[in-house]
């Protein structure tokens, strides 16, 4: 046990002389964080159902026999799909006026006007706009509207309503500095699935409903975890190239002691991650978490999952190139199917119960459940698993660790192929 | 203390050590010479634990090393040829950390770091981080993490490759001292003749995988006491000059390559000025000749009738 600290003491002082490992552990998730905080924050953090005063005035036109209106169309199959249940709560005004003293009162966050020759414009490629007035109070909700609008124009290939009219209006109407305003327009329209979904993260109809700065949190710190891991591998082809590995088999080291010594300091790397970004998102957003105790066996069940299997590759991989040519590939799909950059829900239904296998879709599924108010006993099957994973690939780890000539490749790895096979005896 | 029993190791169909049975007696310096590439780095990594044979036996203090790897190791210290250190890490932390592997810890720790310090002559220097050091001074630091458990058994993997003649000094000074004060046993690899001249009694030569001599010093010397080599170069040669050479009394083994001719030259009857006069008579122009006494080059070439490799 002993040999064990000291192996996992001796990566992180090597850790605490690797200026860049220090950016990436606490620098990289505080800056998500902060962005994502931008973005997300305001007086109405959360994503509630909003009102949303909507005055249709387009007359629509016919195309041949077929009568077409826009403004129809949006209403009914755009603010009223089903995706948008919960999240927009549509208010038919009965005039232009009526719809902008809604918005005065702050009965509305937002008010959207479909002026009269709407759809006739459109058709006629002729200059129109939708109208988009938003409250100050409550720019999330005018960003959701406007993405929303800009998805819808871009659908119905109405070119002249563009991302730049909306922006214009927004910013026209509210002291939001208009970079700042493009910026958090990208951000959000990058990810418009996002917006559109989150809403639905809660499964169960008690569990309290987390809001999207929660959610991107949690799964910035998940994905960001994987990175962690795979920065931290690195230090095992240091050892090979370095030729102390070849040292410390030498030594009466066991091979579970190192190996486990590796996967303590990834552990611990992750652990700290997690206590950064959510002390930052607390102490800046008052972001509420769940039970911390809760929290830190998920993070170190996952941590203890995630780093065992890309320990796997450490062993593995001949060279720092080697490692780093399977961090972008594997951050990227895990992410994408464990939920990191689309949410489950946001998923089709095959990929989610990909989403489920996964060690990171675990982790997220978890931590979410935490923060809705759901103990460990309902999460246990998802840690046992977690645990499972990582015990079998620690056994790999040691197997590949253990295979004889292992830091000889290392050496000799311009060699011929003979290298390569000598790790099956 | 250590037995090899036709040890042998392949990389599929390639023999990188064939066959190789050896025998060190406790609280000798034994040399393994060989040229580079022979398979010496392969047989200590074997003894390391960290390469599995593909055949044959390691007994190291009566023990098999298949049975009681951790036992063997905790009593054997390996220095690496390649320096296997942290270099973000300083003198006195790489010692304690290897120390810490052998499962020395608190006073222990601290003492034998201090004394091991001493031995390598870097007390002064203990906290710089090694990447300022010299290549000597890494070197001793290499050494110095295999002394750490105070072993039985020391194996120095070409401990002096690449450094300055100080340094270098310092380490073979450093050896012997082990051996003669504290009765370590040692393996000393080396391609250098005069270290393990200096060093050893017992010598085995290992070339392409294969033991090829193995005696005393004396009695290597002995059967090679006519073996100096002496190298020529020339610019010209008259027709069948070259394959003339070897009848010239005191010259045998002859090894050509391109304008430079290796041969061993015994001077029991005439001197080398002599021998080469003799040369040129045959019609060689010379540039320029070389000439050494007996050495690993002459005993490589008395054996396999080539010259040393690279
Ligand atoms: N992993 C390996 N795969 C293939 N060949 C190897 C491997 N390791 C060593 N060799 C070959 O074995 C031979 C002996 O190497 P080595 O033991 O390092 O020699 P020495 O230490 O005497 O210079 C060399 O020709 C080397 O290329
Ligand atoms: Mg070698």
């Amino acid at each position: 046990m002993r040999k064990l600290l000291r192996l996992f003491l001796l990566d992180l002082r090597l850790l605490t002389k690797n200026k860049t490992f220090y950016l990436k552990l606490i620098l990289f998730p505080s800056i998500l964080i902060l962005i994502l905080g931008t973005v997300f924050s305001d007086s109405s953090s959360q994503i509630k159902t909003f009102n949303v005063a909507f005055y249709n005035s387009d007359k629509g036109t016919y195309e041949g026999t077929e009568f077409v209106s826009l403004g129809n169309v949006l209403r009914d199959n755009v603010f009223k799909h089903k995706v948008l249940e919960g999240i927009v709560n549509l208010k038919e005004a009965t005039s232009y006026n009526q719809g902008k003293q809604l918005l005065k009162d702050g009965q509305v966050a937002v008010f959207v006007y479909v002026p009269e020759s709407f759809t006739k414009a459109a058709m006629n490629n002729e200059q129109t706009n939708i109208v988009l007035m938003g409250d100050n109070d409550k720019p999330l909700d005018k960003e959701i509207i406007a993405t929303i609008l800009d998805r819808f124009s871009a659908s119905v290939r109405t070119k002249n309503v563009e991302q730049s009219t909306i922006l214009q209006i927004i910013s026209s109407k509210g002291n939001v500095p208009k970079d700042k305003m493009e910026k958090v327009m990208s951000q959000i329209s990058g990810n418009k699935e996002l917006s559109l979904n989150i809403r639905e993260v809660p499964t169960n109809k008690e569990a309290v409903p987390i809001d999207a700065m929660q959610y991107y949190s949690i799964a910035m710190v998940v994905m960001f975890s994987i990175m962690t891991a795979f920065v931290l591998v690195h230090s095992i082809v240091d050892e090979k190239q370095n030729h102390t590995m070849f040292r410390i088999k030498s030594t009466p080291t066991l091979n579970i002691q190192y190996v486990l010594g590796k996967l303590f300091g990834i552990i611990l790397s992750v652990v700290i991650q997690m206590v950064i970004v959510i002390i930052i998102s607390r102490v800046v957003f008052q972001m509420k978490w769940g039970n911390y105790f809760d929290l830190l066996v998920i993070t170190i069940v996952y941590a203890f999952a995630i780093g065992s299997i890309i320990l796997l590759w450490g062993f593995t991989a001949k060279d720092h190139v080697a490692v780093s040519s399977l961090a972008s590939p594997v951050l990227y799909i895990f992410s994408f199917l464990g939920g990191s950059l689309i949410p489950k829900s946001g998923l089709p239904d095959s990929l989610r119960v990909i989403q489920e296998i996964l060690p990171n879709g675990k982790a997220i599924n978890s931590y979410v459940k935490v923060c809705q108010g759901v103990g460990l006993d309902g999460m246990y099957i998802d840690l046992l698993e977690l645990i499972g994973i990582g015990l079998i690939f620690i056994i790999f780890n040691i197997r590949v660790y253990n295979g004889k000539g292992w830091s000889k490749r290392a050496i000799y790895s311009h060699g011929k192929k003979s290298a390569e096979t000598d790790v099956s005896k | 203390m250590l037995e090899l029993t036709n040890l042998t190791k392949k990389y599929n169909d390639v023999t990188v050590v064939n066959n190789i049975s050896l025998h060190v007696k406790r609280g000798e310096i034994f040399g393994l010479l060989g040229p580079n590439g022979a398979g010496k780095s392969t047989t200590v990594s074997m003894i390391s634990t960290v390469l599995a044979p593909t055949s044959g036996s390691i007994t190291i203090d009566n023990k098999s090393l298949r049975e009681k790897p951790i036992d063997i190791k905790k009593i054997m210290g390996i220095v690496p040829q390649d320096l296997a250190l942290y270099q973000a890490l300083s003198a006195k932390e790489n010692l304690e950390f290897f120390g810490s592997l052998y499962g020395l810890s608190g006073k222990r720790l601290r003492t034998r770091t201090n004394e091991v310090l001493e031995i390598i002559e870097l007390q002064d220097k203990k906290n710089q981080d090694l990447a300022e050091f010299s290549g000597g001074m890494k070197r001793r630091v290499n050494i110095g993490i295999a002394l750490m458990n105070d072993p039985k058994l020391l194996i120095l993997d070409e401990p002096t490759v690449g450094i300055d003649p100080q340094s270098r000094n310092h380490i073979l000074e450093t050896v012997k001292k082990l051996n003669q004060d504290r009765g370590m046993t040692v393996i000393y690899t080396s391609h250098y003749m005069e270290e393990v001249e200096y060093l050893c009694k017992n010598v085995a030569i290992i070339d392409h995988g294969s033991l090829i001599a193995q005696g005393t010093k004396e009695e290597l010397k002995q059967s090679l006491a006519a073996c100096d080599t002496l190298t020529v170069s020339f610019s010209e040669a008259s027709e069948g000059a070259l394959e003339q050479l070897d009848r010239i009394p005191g010259i045998s083994k002859v090894c050509i390559a391109g304008n430079q001719i290796s041969m061993l030259v015994s001077t029991s009857d005439k001197n080398v000025i002599e021998i080469v006069d003799d040369i040129k008579k045959l019609g060689l122009k010379l540039t320029s000749f070389k000439y050494e006494e007996v050495n690993l080059e002459s005993i490589f070439l008395q054996i396999t009738g080539k010259a040393l490799r690279g």
